[in-house]
């Protein structure tokens, strides 16, 4: 097994093109991805070899992106297509939600949608606005969609190309603050769309993340024990279907949990894991979940992000509540607790 | 003064750049926004008009070289009190009522923090990157700085793991347990999957307080004497008694010899009286092989001693125990035991006795059944030595008894044999002149 | 048997087969009929007006890139080559009518009087908006593509509701009209009569996208499908875009509805600073339209007119130097918002939830050292 080093968007890059090798039927469309390569330069050369028949830059329309590829779907294309920016993913929401998730449902299985669409997402990458958000939520909560992300390099090839080969309609999110991040990739290495994986063993706190905070939470593992807390660190890898079971695991050994997310935390991905746990293994717990997300606010300016996205000192802070010990709580003002 | 201009992320979360060629040198005077380099980034080739006007004193990096966003790129000497704006890196003029903004962020760890970057490894000559180690597998620590947690303003309590069995109960009787101070590992639960009831609780309060159960970490020996005897159990175990009359044994180890050679002791003389049973009942030296449904029969007789020690049971050997006398056996024994008590025992020594004596006797009992030390066919023990009425040139008389016991593995030997060999051990301990006869 | 059918013509629009234009690249002024009746007030004074406002927009946006490059913001869209289409836009508009922009009209924002601190703001990352809105009478610069021509729209719609007589520009570029939104909005002016200008700055390229993804046919003519009329310009033309949107303007004012005005320009720079233009397009093409710059064919104007050139051009030189200054003192003034500020504005008053957070994050920001 040879692993070659790659960036993250490298990675998805190679996924891409071992995909279109592998199967006429894949299709790329996207705003920019053709002549320029695409904005973070990840579809760079592709056209080149594959021509613009199979890498086609699109009007600029994202409903009309989505839509199209729905059609081209019927037609046995296998069409993986892409949204510039989480931000511009909204104009697209109605063919998603109403046509590429449901129309397996609505025939009976006769139609398939084996379409993936990727979407740059997350924040912390000092931009302007619509450039920084995490809208996972709203897909999560859409029936027929899976939604997955991937942390480093190996996860998003592998399952980018996972993503590729599943019959279902796949919304693949690529954490752009991690698009320059280098790591191992071997492309014999296989993944599915669904479990969790466990990245380290903590005897005290599960520490659940996905994307860009996976760095974060094993960042924060690590400074954790300076103090001698042992975190347990899942990357829960698919959004939906949330791997409870491992997360369920891990808490039935440590008694206790905390979510990390950059998307605010209503109606979260956050509230749906805490609640599956919380109904599984409510014996097992020994404190209140904790949520670490971006506030219940539009993502701010980029000037004050670092306020807004969890980090590893707000991580810890949480950490530390499960544990009984003292936290920034203790600073609280009156009724606020 | 000296300015440091830092580079800037050319472009939405961009990390490093590459200086494709500086268009400038040391010493040159440069103007406001005159191109100074041109550099290549992951998205495109750009090129850098200079922020100050000034001579550049210093270019922190050749033609060719990555650098990373934040790191010093050129310095300047500007006049006065810097230029008329603050990009990346340098400090807001003090004449200014409200803070600069910081600069933009750029992908590290997302930590709160003053706005003056951090130095980069470059700068500080670029240490390897840490590997940390955690539980399973290890954090691969970006760019050789291991995060840390940011102090904290209030004061923080060590953290103490409490050692304790996870119990599963819903949060009310947790709370209601830490009310009354219950731990809750003690209460026996009668819920499903090991649920702890209110009920459970209520039960364990009305009692006294039950005592708490401790939980001890089983040391390395202990771990590894509990597989050898489970391992062992599965070889079908049979066991003789014999109580034997040992006051002719004993009055040879308690009388010395008049010629100032050293005594042997009881255990010895009963060691010495085993070797030699031994050697006519092959069978109790011997290995069974289960895969090649072979017996072995050992050339050698190495005996092994059960020893005591702190840490647990150990079975030194004292090889080619049937070429020592009962007097070299007992300096033998002696040795191995020291040696095995304060740990200087060798590997091969606790590995190579194919036959086991157990001196249960100087724990004050009669016997047991001892178990097989892996790989041989018996294992016997001595029990103590009591004062009894005994039957004794056809009356009766308080004479010195000890039970001996031999168990044995019975896929190689059977009751008779076991028994032929532990008269055969019996009989020379009454008439210790026997072996002096049959040798 | 094969039918052939006509392409279709519409009698809805001017400048289909060649742009409309009065001055040419190289400063000559030539007839256009119907722009011509709509410039009768220019003389020389309006021109080195023009003049000067366009060289002071340049520099404003060279100076802004310059800044990106050199990290004190973070990202900046250049207009450079679009003046003139920005500039004759804003100059045919009276104060009242309110403009919706895109992101590229720094033009709008500088000439309405907006203080550069304003404009930079959202480039620096210190806020998602400017200035006042209705200070200015211009939105907020619109980064989702073409959803500004809606509010365009439906701002006409209430002005027209009330009898008003402010009018909507928006504005957008070629690749925007590819967008739902703004078929949708032409849909909506179009039904409702909307006193609505549709100002398409045909750059040339939605980042490395020419025009003809978007479209195969002039983008003007397109409007005419929604039954809008259309006016294609040369958009380099200064005094050309300002007769369009004259006219529109007036027409809007009149009941006459909306009008479609394509301004067709370059977009001489990247995309944005982030972009990279030589892995999409050669410079074979740039050098062409730079010899079509809209400065430049303006001052040549002046010179055939016998205005003192050097004058005005050393004049517009001061005013430049001028704004520049200003430009990078307003980038240091920009302050970072206070951080607990998000928690503001989400809603009228902020929900409990909200007030809960907030105070959370101050508790949190007071428990480590040194965070600010």
């Amino acid at each position: 097994m040879t692993a070659e080093t790659l960036t993250l968007g490298r990675a998805v890059g190679r996924a891409l093109s071992d995909a279109l090798d592998a199967d006429p039927a894949v299709v790329l469309i996207g705003e920019d991805i053709g002549r320029l390569g695409g904005v973070f330069r990840v579809t760079d050369g592709l056209q080149a070899r594959f021509g613009a028949d199979r890498v086609i830059d699109s009007p600029l329309a994202e409903s009309g992106i989505i839509g199209a590829a729905v059609g081209m779907a019927y037609r046995g294309a296998r069409p993986v297509v892409e949204i510039q920016f989480d931000g511009f993913v909204l104009p697209a929401l109605d063919q998603i939600i109403a046509q590429v998730a449901r129309i397996r449902f609505r025939t009976r299985g006769r139609v398939r949608m084996p379409l993936t669409i990727r979407l740059p997402y997350g924040g912390g990458i000092g931009s302007v606005e619509h450039h920084g958000e995490s809208p996972e939520a709203y897909f999560a909560h859409t029936p027929g969609l899976r939604v997955v992300t991937a942390a480093d390099p190996q996860e998003a090839y592998s399952t980018l190309r996972a993503a590729i080969a599943s019959d279902d309609p796949v919304l693949f999110l690529e954490p752009k603050a991690r698009y320059w991040t280098k790591g191992e990739v071997d492309v014999a290495i296989a993944r599915d769309l669904e479990s969790a994986r466990l990245l380290t063993r903590g005897r005290d706190v599960t520490l659940a993340v996905y994307g860009p905070l996976v760095q974060t939470a094993l960042e924060a593992a690590t400074a954790a024990l300076d103090e001698g807390i042992e975190i347990e660190v899942v990357d829960l890898r698919s959004i939906s279907p949330l791997d409870v079971d491992a997360v369920v695991a891990s808490v039935e050994r440590t008694g206790r949990l905390v979510v990390a997310h950059e998307a605010p935390a209503e109606a979260s991905v956050a509230s749906e894991l805490i609640t599956s746990v919380v109904e599984r293994a409510f014996a097992a717990l020994e404190a209140p979940p904790e949520r670490v997300t971006g506030y219940d606010t539009p993502y701010p300016p980029s000037a004050i992000e670092s306020h807004y996205l969890p980090g590893l000192d707000r991580v810890l802070d949480a950490v530390d509540r499960t544990l009984g010990r003292r936290s920034s709580h203790e600073l609280l003002e009156g009724s606020a607790r | 003064m000296s300015v440091v201009f830092r580079l800037p992320d050319l472009g939405e979360g961009l990390t490093e750049s590459e200086i494709v060629s500086w268009k400038v040198a040391e010493g040159d005077e440069v103007a406001l926004n005159q191109v100074i380099a041109e550099v290549e980034t992951a998205k495109a080739v750009v090129d850098l008009p200079s922020p100050y006007a000034g001579v550049i004193r210093r270019l922190h990096a050749a033609e060719g070289d990555t650098v990373e966003v934040g790191a010093p790129l050129v310095e300047y000497d500007v006049e006065g009190a810097g230029g008329p704006s603050a990009p990346g890196g340098a400090p807001a003029p003090a004449a200014e009522p409200e803070p600069a903004v910081p600069e933009p962020a750029s992908p590290e760890p997302a930590e709160p923090g003053p706005a003056e970057s951090s130095p980069s490894p470059k700068e500080q000559g670029e240490p390897a990157a840490e590997r940390v180690a955690m539980l399973v597998g290890s954090v691969q620590v970006a760019d050789g700085r291991r995060p840390k947690r940011a102090a904290r303003t209030f004061e923080q309590t060590p953290f103490v793991r409490q050692e304790r069995r996870r119990v599963r109960a819903f949060p009310p009787v947790r709370r209601l347990a830490k009310e009354r101070g219950i731990d809750l590992a003690a209460v026996v639960p009668t819920g499903e999957g090991g649920l702890i009831t209110r009920e459970d609780l209520e039960r364990s309060a009305a009692g006294p307080a039950a005592p708490a159960s401790r939980r001890e970490r089983v040391s390395r020996l202990r771990k590894q004497t509990a597989k050898a005897m489970t391992a062992a159990l599965a070889v079908p175990h049979a066991a003789c008694f014999l109580q034997t009359d040992v006051t002719e044994t004993l009055r040879l180890a308690r009388d010395p010899a008049d010629d100032g050679a050293p005594s042997p002791t009881l255990l010895s003389l009963a060691c010495r009286a085993i070797v030699l049973a031994a050697k006519r009942t092959p069978g109790v030296n011997a290995t069974f092989h289960a895969d090649e449904e072979e017996i072995e029969f050992h050339g050698r007789i190495n005996l092994g001693i059960a020893v005591a020690t702190d840490r647990g049971l150990v079975v030194a050997s004292v090889d080619d125990a049937d070429r020592l006398d009962a007097t070299e056996l007992a300096e033998a024994i002696a040795a191995r035991a020291g040696e095995a008590r304060d740990g200087s025992i060798g590997v091969a020594a606790l590995t190579s006795s194919t036959l086991t004596v157990s001196n249960v006797g100087v724990f004050g009992v009669d016997g047991g059944i001892p178990i097989l030390t892996p790989g041989q066919s018996a294992i016997v023990a001595l029990g103590a030595v009591r004062r009894l009425p005994w039957e004794h040139d056809g009356g009766i008389a308080l004479r010195e008894v000890m039970t001996l016991t031999v168990s044995f593995d019975h896929r190689v030997i059977d009751g008779r044999e076991a028994s032929v060999f532990l008269r055969d051990v019996g009989r020379m301990l009454e008439r210790p002149a026997l072996a002096l006869a049959r040798g | 048997m094969s039918i052939s059918l006509p392409v279709p013509r519409s009698e809805l629009i001017e400048g289909l087969d060649a742009p409309l234009g009065v001055l040419d690249p190289e400063g000559s002024r030539r007839a256009s009929p119907l722009l011509d009746e709509s410039l009768g007030d220019v003389d020389e004074s309006v021109l080195t007006d023009l003049y000067v406002d366009m060289s002071v927009v340049r520099r404003v946006d060279e100076e802004a890139f310059a800044l990106t490059r050199q990290g004190a913001l973070v990202l900046w869209p250049p207009l450079r080559g679009q003046e003139a289409a920005q500039v004759g836009a804003l100059r045919a508009l009276r104060d009242e009518d309110f403009v919706f922009p895109s992101y590229r009209e720094h033009a709008l924002a500088v000439l309405r009087g907006a203080d550069l601190a304003d404009v930079l703001a959202v480039w620096k990352g210190a806020a998602l908006s400017g200035w006042d809105p209705f200070a200015q009478r211009l939105a907020p610069s619109q980064i989702i593509i073409g959803a500004q021509t809606l509010h365009a729209t439906g701002y006409a719609m209430a002005a027209r509701r009330d009898g008003g007589d402010d009018i909507a520009l928006a504005c957008f570029g070629d690749g925007a009209t590819s967008e739902g939104d703004v078929n949708e909005a032409m849909v909506f002016a179009a039904s409702f009569r909307a006193p609505v200008v549709f100002l398409c700055q045909n750059n040339q390229y939605a980042i490395s996208e020419p025009v003809g993804v978007q479209s195969r046919t002039p983008l003007a003519l397109r409007a005419t499908g929604f039954g809008i009329p259309a006016l294609r310009v040369d958009g380099n033309d200064v005094l050309a875009v300002l007769a369009a949107v004259r006219i529109a303007a007036e027409r809007a004012r009149t009941g006459g509805g909306p009008t479609f005005v394509e301004a067709v320009t370059y977009r001489m720079g990247p995309h944005t600073t982030t972009d990279d233009p030589g892995r999409y397009r050669d410079d074979a093409e740039v050098a062409a339209w730079h010899a079509k710059d809209p400065i430049d064919r303006l001052e040549r104007h002046l010179a055939r007119i016998g205005a003192p050139v050097d004058r005005i051009r050393e004049e517009a030189a001061i005013r430049c130097d001028a704004i520049a200054a200003q430009v990078r003192a307003a980038a240091d003034r920009i302050a970072a918002p206070a951080p607990e500020s998000m928690f503001d504005h989400v809603y009228v008053e902020p929900t409990r939830r909200l007030e809960r957070q907030r105070a959370q994050h101050r508790a949190f920001t007071a428990s480590v050292e040194g965070l600010r």
